[in-house]
């Protein structure tokens, strides 16, 4: 046991070493590099040793990858199959599958690591700890109990709750003589799926169907960046090309989605197809009412847990709301006095 | 095509694995696709042919995971399953080739068989008139420098005809795709016949599962089991051959030897010496008994008849076959070749292709299919090894020495270790013998280098080919992105670098550490993140400047000029390369800083600027001379100011 270990530290300082060494990319996740290394190593150590070839895959994707989503996405897949092939495998012990639930927690959550509120995390690595407990180490159980993790937002505090919830029905059906279940198909997918976003776990927390459909690329734009307070009106030239719009609202988070924020050449433009431009910032998303635009056209911003976009939606200015010689968009008078329905840009050519 | 795909992939589990094993298998296959669909949407524009095939070698890679490591009782294991296994892997692969027109010598191949078709003879001088109508899809095809020529201005190919002969049912069925599909049921008679080698040398299932996809669905085998070229087909007879020895079946052997022979007259150095040994039964191999071929009923052994010296001179009857047949071909019994090549040259010719066949970048087992540097290293351990090894790599050995001292050692324009291809299924024999062995974490590094030369080489066919220039497929793409040569990093044997002197002295070390790999044990763990080091070493280093800069690398940026010899120049591996500078050309790379030696050619007085310094190059003539300069550090600019000068190397 004790060479095991000392193999394990000799392994995981080797490779955070190489990490260290070949992280070049300024992104919080390509900094925090030789910290996955360990996580892995750590991880490999408790299931099978040949997991640690995720290592040196890491180190590839960043010395060949200079694209950052693409890399980012390597890292992801590389670590999902690491996770998936773990929970696998053979059953593994309770202690193994807390280690594994606590290291995908760790890269799950813990990314960028300035954000992290260390108590509070480690409340919530307690309770997933516990589910896993629940579920006897199972490979569903470990999905269960990172899923959990992942998706409490712990901003506010009481938002444990939920975690509390999801562990306080697991012990019922246990009392009420749940038989283990294992699913390590299911429990792979779910932890793979998870361990794909990583780099952009906030996204997948907050808004999961946004990111299982596509996390947001760059489009062309032609910038407007105009806020328009409640009652006014603005005249815009339509540059060519433009298909459509981006708006998004300030200080409209607290407004239910149908509700009216402003009007495209007299075209209602309710929250629902534009929502408040932070609203899925960590801090802000349990405060908030909205959802996310039904044609959302925000910027992926920030990376980890960290990570959101912003409430940009799109509206068409092709069909019914088409403008030969421009557009005259107003923002509702019965907004909030702070709220501004903000245009931020034309988009251009089709998607 | 996808479909296709995921069909063969689907099915491939329910062909050997049962009960839970199966279960998992395709549960996880499933899983695998959900997640290649939601990683898909995450970057829209990578390119959809190179992440479609990654998800289906991942998906192939998956499925002989579970192969290797399902139980016993959850498997069905036979040769005859892992053919079938190949045939739907390999049918796969014909399309995936044929995205771009055959190459090297193939379409060579297929205009005999066009010939022999249509025109029945083996004259090509209305094939090469008519190239629009051939199925090469070729029209740039011209008779090669020293074809042979017949009386009546006859072009010949210079390539032996029983292969084009072979190809004629799948080609009158199918045309290029019926060609290629005959060479597809080679190279499902070969993996068939590995196993059934495996078996009969006592290798165990465990082991023959695990060895079996780094064999059949790496390089090279996969490779040249979808292309035209003779060495698919040569290794199946090449193991039929050494099966029949060791049974002593000599209706196996013989007709297996000569069909070796007659599809390339190179392999007669690796049939005579089997046959000979099958003949004198040498001391020190066991042929037949204990061998399961022989155990079977109604699988008798058969000798020759006679006494050894009459058997021999029997034999070499036979084989003059090949001979004959090739002088009726081309009208010379060695086509193109020499007596003279089998004549002894400089000993440092030996050196550098037999450690370049094993260590070098773009041509070497190393790089290129690793699986059988284990079997190389299992010669350290030659008294534990099986038979079949040891006869096989006896047989090999004067081939070998033929092929090391050639100037086209590495294969010349063809897919990676052309030449080896034949011995494949015994250093695959050689690995499976010592596989328990190996440690696990380089097991993973194999595997995991061997799924990425196959998405490469399936994505890329074209890329299979490559200059003889010292880089390779990878040392490129880094030279690229970082614009600083990391070609340097890959031990080259074709243009000699320093990194191969290392290479060459960490194997010979290797090699006899190996004997005592039962004493050494480096967990996984630790071998792994070992290599983790190497990798960010080399990423360190590779950015640094290098000693030698030569100036048609990737990592030169290049504003003008033109590579020396073209690409496509026949046999240009013969050349000194180089890039070839006009006035006002001009390239960029990164120096050392420091006095250096630049060596070049010109036919006429040139004028170059280095870095803001004007330099007269003299007139060389045919040759290359050397120039003094003085260069700075960092990225230096090389202009051409006057003239016309072909830049070979900068050395500091």
């Amino acid at each position: 046991m004790l060479r095991k270990w000392v193999v394990t530290i000799i392994a995981a300082v080797l490779s955070a070493y190489a990490a260290g060494v070949v992280a070049q990319f300024g992104t919080p996740v390509d900094s925090v590099l030789p910290l996955i290394a360990v996580v892995i190593t750590i991880v490999a150590a408790v299931s099978r040793p040949a997991i640690q070839i995720a290592v040196p895959l890491l180190l590839g994707g960043e010395i060949v990858i200079a694209d950052e989503r693409l890399r980012l996405v390597w890292f992801g897949l590389v670590l999902g199959f690491a996770f998936g092939a773990v929970v696998l495998g053979p059953r593994s012990s309770v202690l193994g599958s807390s280690v594994v639930a606590v290291a995908a927690i760790v890269l799950l959550r813990w990314i960028p690591l300035s954000n992290v509120a260390i108590w509070r995390e480690v409340l919530l690595v307690g309770v997933a700890l516990v589910i896993v407990v629940v579920m006897r180490g199972t490979a569903i159980g470990v999905a269960i109990a990172v899923a959990t993790a992942l998706f409490t937002p712990l901003v506010p505090l009481r938002t444990i709750g939920f975690a509390v919830a999801v562990l306080v029905v697991l012990v019922a059906f246990r009392i009420a003589g749940m038989p283990d279940l294992h699913f390590p198909a299911a429990g792979a997918l779910v932890l793979a799926i998870m361990m794909l976003f990583f780099a952009w776990s906030g996204v997948l927390a907050r808004a999961p169907h946004l990111a299982i459909e596509g996390l947001p690329s760059p489009t062309p734009r032609a910038p407007v960046r105009m806020a328009l307070a409640p009652g006014q009106s603005v005249s815009l030239d339509v540059p060519h090309g433009a298909t459509a719009l981006i708006v998004s609202g300030a200080n409209m988070a607290r407004l239910r989605p149908g509700t009216i924020a402003g009007t495209m050449n007299g075209i209602p433009i309710r929250i629902g197809e534009i929502a408040d431009w932070g609203f899925l910032r960590r801090d802000h998303f349990f405060k908030s009412r909205n959802r996310v635009p039904d044609h959302p056209a925000g910027q992926l911003r920030d990376y980890g847990q960290a990570a959101w976009v912003d409430g940009a939606g799109r509206v068409e200015i092709r069909g019914p709301r088409v403008a030969a010689r421009g557009l005259v968009v107003r923002a509702d008078q019965d907004l909030p006095p702070a709220a501004r329905l903000q245009i931020d840009a034309f988009e251009l050519g089709s998607r | 095509m996808i479909v296709a795909a995921v069909v063969i992939l689907f099915a491939l589990p329910l062909i050997v694995l049962r009960g839970a094993t199966l279960r998992r298998s395709l549960a996880l296959q499933v899983v695998l696709y959900v997640v290649a669909v939601v990683a898909s949407r995450q970057v829209p524009g990578f390119d959809r042919y190179l992440a479609t095939v990654a998800l289906f070698v991942a998906q192939l890679a998956l499925f002989s995971l579970f192969l290797a490591v399902a139980p016993a009782d959850e498997v069905r294991w036979s040769a005859n399953r892992a053919a079938l296994i190949a045939l739907l892997v390999y049918a796969l692969m014909i399309p995936a080739m044929l995205r771009t027109p055959i190459d090297g010598d193939e379409p060579f191949y297929l205009l005999v068989t066009e010939s022999i078709v249509h025109d029945h003879d083996l004259d090509l001088a209305n094939q090469y008139r008519d190239l629009a109508h051939s199925a090469t899809g070729r029209t740039d095809l011209r008779p090669q420098f020293g074809d042979p020529v017949g009386p009546h201005g006859e072009r010949y190919s210079r390539h032996e005809p029983f292969l084009p002969l072979l190809l004629v049912p799948g080609y009158v069925l199918g045309g290029l795709r019926g060609a290629l599909a005959t060479i597809v049921l080679f190279g499902v008679l070969l993996v068939r016949s590995t196993v059934r080698l495996f078996e009969d040398e006592g290798i165990d299932d465990a082991t023959a599962r695990a060895v079996f996809p780094l064999f059949a669905f790496a390089p090279p085998v996969l490779f040249y089991a979808a292309r035209i070229w003779p060495e698919v087909p040569a290794a199946f007879c090449f193991v039929e051959a050494v099966r029949g020895v060791r049974a002593r079946r000599a209706q196996r052997w013989i007709p297996a030897l000569l069909a070796l022979s007659l599809l390339k007259l190179r392999f007669l150095l690796v049939a005579l010496p089997l046959a000979v040994m099958a003949v004198l039964r040498l001391p020190g191999f066991k042929f037949a008994r204990g061998n399961r071929a022989t155990r079977q009923p109604g699988n008798p052994a058969t000798r020759l008849p006679g006494n050894p010296a009459t058997r021999i001179v029997l034999l070499l009857v036979a084989f003059s076959l090949p001979l004959i047949v090739l002088w009726f071909a081309s009208g010379s019994a060695t086509s193109v070749h020499s007596w003279r090549e089998l004549l002894p040259v400089q000993p440092r010719l030996y050196a550098i292709g037999l450690f370049g066949l094993v260590l070098d970048g773009a041509a070497g087992v190393l790089f290129q299919a690793p699986l059988y540097l284990i079997g190389i290293l299992a010669m350290v351990r030659w008294r534990e090894t099986p038979q079949g090894f040891r006869v096989g790599v006896m047989a090999s050995l004067l081939y070998i020495l033929y092929l090391v001292p050639r100037a086209e050692w590495h294969g010349g324009w063809s897919p990676p270790l052309r030449y080896v291809v034949v011995f494949a299924p015994i250093f695959a024999l050689g690995a499976a013998s010592v596989w328990n062995r190996i440690n696990t974490g380089v097991i993973a590094l194999i595997a995991v280098w061997s799924s990425g030369l196959v998405v490469h080489g399936v994505t890329y066919p074209y890329r299979l080919f490559h200059i003889e220039n010292g880089e390779n497929a990878a040392g490129e793409a880094l030279s690229q992105i970082y614009h600083s040569d990391f070609s340097r990093l890959f031990p080259s044997f074709i243009r000699l670098n320093d990194a191969a002197i290392v290479a060459g002295i960490v194997f010979m070390a290797l090699f006899i550490a190996f004997l005592f790999v039962d004493r050494i044990h480096v967990p996984a763990a630790i071998a792994i993140s070992l290599a983790a080091c190497a990798l960010a070493a080399l990423f360190v280093a590779g950015q640094r400047p290098g000693r030698i800069v030569q100036f048609e690398d990737a990592h030169v940026v290049h504003k003008g000029g033109e590579l020396f010899p073209e690409q496509y120049r026949v046999a240009r591996f013969l050349y000194r390369g180089g890039w070839v500078l006009h006035a006002t050309d001009s390239l960029s790379f990164l120096a050392r800083g420091g006095e250096a030696r630049l060596d070049y050619a010109a036919a006429a007085p040139a004028l170059i600027d280095i870095g803001g310094r004007v330099y007269p190059l003299s007139a060389t003539g045919s040759g290359y001379a050397s120039a003094r300069v003085s260069v700075p550090a960092g990225r230096v600019t090389l202009r051409c100011v006057g003239g016309s000068v072909n830049l070979d190397a900068l050395t500091f």
